[in-house]
């Protein structure tokens, strides 16, 4: 049987672990993979700021880092997590392997996004005089911010799944839970439960991401 | 007075891959007057639109100086680019309204870049809808509004900061006849009341029979014929300005057609011109009448060009060389006239 007086705690604090690891991701990630993605969008040949050198390394660096599998990169990025966080272990030291890599990843959501605007709006803004700054805060952003909604609502749902690797490295969090309270203890009904709360928030995020995306759209 | 626009020797460059060069404007001098509706006119790709966007510098010239007002735009930096963009309004074929800003804010947006207050913004934006005849559909977004009305505000958006000159790049090429027309007398009004001076940029030859006092040809890069849109069109001196005015007026057979006339009439087949003049005409009918050759017109069309009847009447004539050839020389001494020869395959 399952014992869930003992257990509801345990579960409880794991919760709060991984809203603590998606919440802090989606803003600093959030944050720096706009302006990584702005950045390559901008800086590509024909680009507002084009920049041929700045963005092959950008883009190359993407590249590298975009494809591997992301409990390696926990492992490979380790002396820079232990030089920038102190440590390499616990929910707290987590939040830089699973920011620098969702940066990665959004910051090609985004540029994808932004290269999906439509050009002839960019031109009109720039033949009223906007300067090249301007344009990418209030044309270029808000002319995809319908997109750009799914985009990071896609994105949450795959930091909830980076979250769960967490635990490898002592962060804890719904994954880590489903592992040592289910998996290592034959307890399916743990690992099932743990599925659902994790399901239902991905739910969530998906009707709210949504549901702001169809606002913003305005078609 | 110094011409409001002028540009002297400009040409314009774009790498093509491989170390090439695709000269879109090749060695252009033009002059625009100020309050003039201009049209530049040639078929695709001939370097229309980016003769047009270097005079709000969206484009800089490869050679040669563009002078817009009192500033030569090679000479400015980034804040006299933007300033100099900000006194010329523009607007597309596409519309290229903001989708994220309701029509308000799509008018407000140049205005905002102004660093016009809040309150001037909305008393400017009203006055502008209320002029281009959309007033209603200030909070409406662009998705909800038809080809016409996009337009409208693509135009109010562009009257936005009173500016000197309006670029129109292929306006009115995505809109039905009917909105077309509401659309050139829109620009109409602009240019008589408010004294704006229009740069259209076209390949249809309504816009500029129906607007333009000045009409430029452009081919391959180069402006190839300029001057009033009369002028032009019915006395073409260049092949590819014939070429371009009946391929729109269809008042001349085209090939396949001439062929299947020449089945029906073996004579010499010559196109003649019609002019305004009345007196030219006349002559025409009197020279035809005054040599022993029987003409039988075989195909023709006239239309009004500027209030002015305009166009061609192709005959066929047939009788004893000496006298067509007499006909012809006389017909000539009045009129353009072109002999449809049969090509030499």
């Amino acid at each position: 049987m399952t014992d869930w007086a003992t257990l509801s705690p345990v579960l409880w604090l794991s919760f709060q672990q991984t809203v603590y690891m998606v919440f802090w991701t989606m803003l600093i990630a959030g944050a720096l993979g706009l302006v990584l993605g702005v950045a390559l969008y901008a800086t590509r040949r024909g680009g507002l700021l084009q920049n041929g050198p700045l963005f092959g390394l950008l883009n190359v660096l993407v590249n590298i880092v975009r494809p591997i599998p992301f409990i390696i990169f926990i492992t490979a990025i380790g002396p820079l997590t232990l030089l920038v966080m102190g440590t390499t272990i616990g929910t707290r030291s987590v939040l830089f392997p699973m920011s620098a890599m969702a940066t990665f990843v959004i910051g090609r959501i985004v540029e994808q996004n932004l290269v999906s605007v439509d050009p002839g709006v960019i031109e009109a803004a720039r033949a009223m005089g906007a300067s090249r700054f301007r344009i990418i805060w209030s044309v270029l952003i808000p002319e995809a911010l319908g997109p750009l909604i799914l985009g990071y609502t896609f994105i949450f749902i795959a930091v909830v799944d980076m979250s769960a690797m967490a635990g490898y490295v002592g962060g804890g969090g719904l994954g880590d839970f489903a592992i040592s309270y289910g998996y290592q203890q034959f307890n399916w009904t743990v690992t099932l439960v743990t599925v659902v709360i994790i399901v239902l928030i991905v739910q969530l995020a998906q009707l709210v991401g949504n549901r702001l995306a169809r606002k913003a759209l305005r078609r | 007075m110094a011409p409001l626009i002028s540009l002297r020797g400009v040409s314009k460059a774009f790498p093509a891959g491989r170390g090439r060069v695709v000269r879109a404007v090749d060695g252009v001098d033009l002059d625009v007057e100020d309050g003039e509706i201009t049209g530049v006119i040639g078929h695709s790709g001939a370097g229309k639109s980016t003769l047009v966007r270097m005079i709000n510098a969206l484009e800089l010239p490869t050679e040669g100086t563009v002078t817009v007002g009192s500033r030569v735009t090679g000479e400015l930096g980034e804040r006299g680019l933007r300033e100099l963009r900000g006194e010329v309004g523009m607007i597309f074929q596409q519309f290229n309204l903001f989708a994220s800003r309701s029509v308000a804010g799509n008018v407000g947006y140049p205005l905002r870049i102004a660093g016009w207050s809040r309150e001037r913004r909305r008393e400017r934006v009203a006055e502008l809808l209320e002029f281009v005849g959309i007033a209603e559909k200030a909070r409406q977004y662009p998705a909800q509004l038809s080809g016409g009305q996009k337009q409208r505000v693509g135009i109010a958006r562009a009257l936005a900061t009173s500016p000197r000159i309006l670029l129109a790049d292929e306006a009115t090429s995505a809109l039905d006849p009917e909105t077309t027309k509401d659309v050139l007398a829109l620009l109409k009004r602009i240019n008589r009341e408010l004294g704006t001076t229009i740069v259209v940029i076209t390949h249809e030859m309504d816009v500029v029979s129906s607007i333009c006092d000045t009409v430029v040809v452009m081919d391959r890069g180069r402006v190839i014929e300029r001057g009033p849109v009369y002028d032009v069109f019915s006395a073409p001196r260049e092949p590819a300005t014939r070429r371009f005015v009946h391929s729109v007026l269809h008042d001349r057979p085209s090939e396949e057609t001439l062929a299947r006339l020449r089945e029906h009439f073996p004579g010499r087949i010559v196109t003649v011109a019609v002019r305004d003049d009345p007196a030219v005409r006349t002559a025409v009918s009197q020279v035809i009448a005054g040599h022993d050759v029987r003409s039988t017109i075989i195909y023709g069309g006239i239309r009004e060009l500027a209030e002015k009847p305009f166009g061609s009447i192709t005959f066929e004539l047939a009788g004893d060389d000496p006298a067509v050839e007499a006909l012809i020389a006389d017909l000539r001494a009045h009129t353009y006239v072109e002999e449809l020869t049969q090509e030499a395959s």
